[in-house]
């Protein structure tokens, strides 16, 4: 037989019509490129049915021949991707099931609300998915039932009415698997009960036990990626620690954001390429300090952390920066030297001069004397900045982060200004549920008396501003010079701490709160972050609201003002000196850095003294830049006005004025934000 | 090119069939061994490929023939047994190891192989060699594949599209 079979492989080769490449051979095509491309479609079928689904995707990538075909293997329809809207369609998505058989199934996507789905019937969906072999499962809970309910129900014994994922009776096969707003139960022995295919895992609003994350993680050796999003703990589980996340050496990307995270440690996987974090503050110890890191996003709203000033080490903690190509970091984790925020301008000011001398001395010798480290981020591509704040001395932080941070290949430059709506990491349900939110106001309106005026206030806010969105500008100008005297304060006497009763009860408003995207939420922003001018222009509304209530679409115009106050009341020499530094630190450091920007986004663009002295000097260092883009605020979902077309043009103009040192720049300024230029961390820092 | 007369021997108890390759090359194997073929399988119980007729087979070339009988001799016995409910772990050990040796082949005898065990409708061997294929694909990027499955190097525009896969598809690429 075997003489018989080389034999043979000569006289194929015989015939084989001058291919110089091994392994061809003639077939009924003549065009064919490859081999196995011209092999029947059947029996690529066949190949690919042998697969894992990652590696029959894959095969998508190989030519226009195999394009769609992977999806293909399985007998139609291979993925099933249901939205059950109403009671009825569950009956119906079942029935379909019924007559599909038992096929093996690609992917499995089923999404539903609250009253469409029954627990029993959701069961039977996963149970369905489950027998499939299902190797791709999204289940998504669009309007779960908050947190607090579902705790009391699963400790009360009542867990079965709801909706739960088991990973028990969870397909073998399964690699990924996404989950918005359904519980998850973890067999009692997951470590032994490995899941030895599931190689990413994303919860998304999904209450939590304590230590559950750790099991999960422990059952599935080959894991790579762990998402996180607005996952919560279980409230009633008598455990101080809320639930931690160590994940395992595996793992390659981690995304963690606004999730009640007590505990993260990262530190045992070394191959951590991606690292997105935004919520409250962690060490820098979560992580090994020399994890090849391509991506970082690093993004705290915690007040106690900006007063301890421990933000700004995170980066210097870090020690591995020749992978990374894009950055994402906020005013809090800017790295700048270790400055209290809080600290009068004065003060501020003259600390900045130091830090000018410094400058000179990194740019000439590139290295900084003492407690100042200077970064070297050699091929990052893309670097955004979310500020919560932008006045001055936050202008002078960017500034001195161009000054100390080496970043010769930055490409693409997003900065994200405070948008006064600031900021949220508190829970917040991703449905359109108006009634509930309306019920859930109520409740805690009757609930909660210490704060009863704040919530009346919000209460009264909310409506006229939902019932009234097109009555506004009324007393426009009479609210802003109100505002202008509140503001007459000097902005270092006020420490934070002045606000905190404030605070207080506004946090707890909108602590239990599902959705609610009103005034409370500004406080959340942080403490030491939140202007105090916030605090004022609360309490004038709240003086006010009897009079005109609809002047709740004053306040953020009102806000808009803000960054431009503290200037205007500055003594003369005040605003010399910072001409001085700002001009004098900004020309000195941007250049090296600019020096390959294409292009620059800013966000939440209003067009203030700051944000305009930014624009200003990036253009004017920027050489190669090609387009600057920039966004002005979103339209509120209450009402609140945009900026005035008119204010828009005025802006224009002053923008084409702008010494530009590159030639083909093209500026535009919208109103709406443009999809197609999103920074890589967009979707982990907007909410 | 020679048939196998010689080794198998013409014992009276097994019936002997005849296969002609579309090179024109004679076959002769026991019916039991071609009747793993759905294909003939039919032929041969309607009394077909017995004496000097031969049942021509003009989409496989004795290359390909050869190898898909050694192949069908092998699994003769088990297939016999349904299915080899009786078959001991030897035999099974045994016969998996000669698969995968039966398959550690050229790529183009692999394709010209899947191609005859489609017409001949041997679902054993279609299986096996679809799997051996799938092996060479499995846990590899595009680029891999197309270097272990002989494509040629990209056109821009192809590189394009795989690029736009794999943005698609993002989570099967990490």
């Amino acid at each position: 037989m075997a003489s018989r079979c080389d034999s043979g492989a000569s006289a194929k080769r015989q015939r084989r019509r001058g291919d110089p490449e091994e392994g061809r051979e003639p077939s009924a095509a003549v065009e064919e490129k490859d081999l196995i491309s011209s092999l029947l479609l059947d029996l690529r079928l066949q190949i690919l049915r042998h697969l894992p689904l990652k590696s029959a995707i894959r095969t998508g990538a190989l030519s226009t021949k195999w394009r769609g075909l992977w999806a293909r293997r399985w007998p139609e329809p291979s993925s099933i991707r249901r939205r059950v809207s109403c009671r009825g369609a569950a009956e119906k998505l079942l029935e379909s099931f019924r007559n599909r058989g038992m096929h093996s199934l690609n992917r499995f996507s089923l999404t539903f609300r609250w009253k469409d789905l029954s627990p029993a019937d959701f069961q039977r969906c996963v149970d369905y998915a489950a027998a499939c072999a299902v190797e791709d499962l999204h289940l998504h809970f669009v309007d779960p039932p908050h947190a607090d309910i579902v705790a009391v129900q699963l400790l009360g014994g009542g867990g079965d009415s709801f909706v739960t994922f088991s990973f028990r009776e969870a397909s073998p096969l399964l690699a990924r698997v996404s989950i918005l707003g359904v519980t998850i139960d973890l067999p009692q022995d997951a470590a032994a009960r490995s899941f030895s295919a599931l190689e990413i895992v994303s919860l998304r609003w999904v209450v939590l036990r304590h230590g559950s994350v750790r099991e999960l993680v422990a059952a599935c050796p080959r894991l790579h990626t762990l998402d996180l999003r607005d996952c919560t703990r279980l409230p009633l589980s008598g455990s101080t620690t809320i639930y931690d996340v160590r994940p395992g050496a595996r793992l390659r990307s981690l995304t963690v954001t606004r999730c009640e995270v007590a505990d993260l440690l990262a530190d045992t996987a070394s191959d951590l390429c991606s690292f997105r974090y935004c919520g409250n503050f962690i060490g820098s110890s979560s992580i090994l300090a020399s994890a090849p890191l391509h991506d970082l996003c690093i993004c705290f709203d915690g007040a106690m952390s900006n007063l301890l000033g421990l933000n700004s080490t995170w980066l210097d903690a870090l020690t591995n920066f020749s992978n990374l190509t894009v950055l994402t970091i906020c005013s809090s984790t800017l790295p700048v030297s270790a400055l209290p925020q809080f600290i009068p301008s004065r003060y501020l000011l003259d600390s900045f001069y130091l830090i000018v001398t410094d400058t000179l001395v990194i740019i000439t010798e590139f290295q900084r004397p003492g407690s100042i480290t200077y970064l070297s981020f050699e091929i990052l591509r893309e670097l955004q900045l979310v500020m919560f704040r932008m006045d001055h001395c936050y202008l002078a932080y960017i500034y001195e982060f161009f000054g100390t941070c080496y970043c010769p290949q930055l490409e693409r430059l997003f900065v994200q200004f405070p948008c006064y709506k600031p900021f949220s990491f508190k829970l917040k349900m991703p449905f359109e549920n108006e009634k509930v939110e309306e019920d859930m106001m109520s409740e805690e309106l009757s609930e909660d008396d210490a704060s009863k005026e704040e919530l009346s206030r919000t209460a009264v806010l909310g409506k006229a501003s939902v019932d009234e969105p097109s009555v506004e500008k009324v007393s426009e100008e009479e609210a802003s010079s109100e505002v202008l005297l509140e503001a007459e304060v000097p902005e270092g006497d006020k420490l934070p701490g002045s606000t905190v009763p404030e605070e207080a009860s506004m946090d707890k408003l909108s602590g239990a709160k599902v959705s609610e995207e009103e005034a409370p939420e500004d406080n959340e922003l942080s403490g030491a972050t939140v202007p105090q001018e916030e605090a004022s222009v609360n309490e004038l509304l709240e003086s006010k609201v009897s009079e005109a209530p609809e002047e709740e679409d004053l306040s953020e115009e009102e806000v808009l003002l803000e960054d431009n106050w503290p200037e205007e009341e500055r003594s003369e020499d005040d605003q010399l000196e910072e001409e001085l530094l700002n001009n004098g630190i900004e020309s000195l450091v941007l250049e090296n850095d600019l020096k390959n920007l294409v292009l620059i986004k800013m966000l939440n663009f209003h067009g203030n003294k700051n944000e305009m002295k930014l624009v200003n000097s990036m253009l004017r260092k920027a050489a190669r830049l090609n387009k600057l883009l920039l966004i002005a605020p979103k339209r509120h979902e209450h009402g609140f006005r945009k900026i005035p077309l008119d204010e828009l043009h005025s802006l224009e103009t002053e923008l084409l004025l702008l010494e530009k040192a590159s030639a083909n720049v093209q500026i535009i300024l919208r109103d709406s934000d443009d999809p197609a230029t999103q920074s890589m961390h967009s979707e982990v820092i907007t909410e | 090119m020679a048939a196998p007369e010689s080794g198998d021997g013409n014992n009276g108890a097994a019936r002997m069939v005849t296969l002609i390759s579309s090179d024109n090359t004679r076959f002769e194997v026991e019916a039991a061994a071609a009747s793993l073929s759905q294909t003939l399988q039919l032929t041969i119980l309607d009394g077909g490929g017995g004496g000097g007729d031969g049942i021509p087979l003009p989409n496989v070339d004795s290359a390909t023939l050869s190898k898909v009988l050694e192949y069908c001799i092998k699994h003769a016995p088990a297939a016999a047994n349904g299915g080899a409910p009786n078959a001991t772990a030897v035999d099974r050990a045994e016969l998996e190891r000669f698969d995968n040796e039966f398959v550690n082949i050229d790529q183009s005898v692999l394709y010209s192989l899947i191609m005859a065990a489609h017409n001949l409708e041997i679902e054993g061997l279609q299986s096996l060699v679809a799997k051996k294929v799938a092996d060479m694909i499995k846990g590899k990027s595009p680029m891999e594949i197309r270097r272990t499955l002989g494509f040629p190097d990209p056109t821009p525009e192809e590189q394009a599209e795989m690029n736009a896969h794999m943005l698609e598809y993002g989570w099967a690429y990490e």
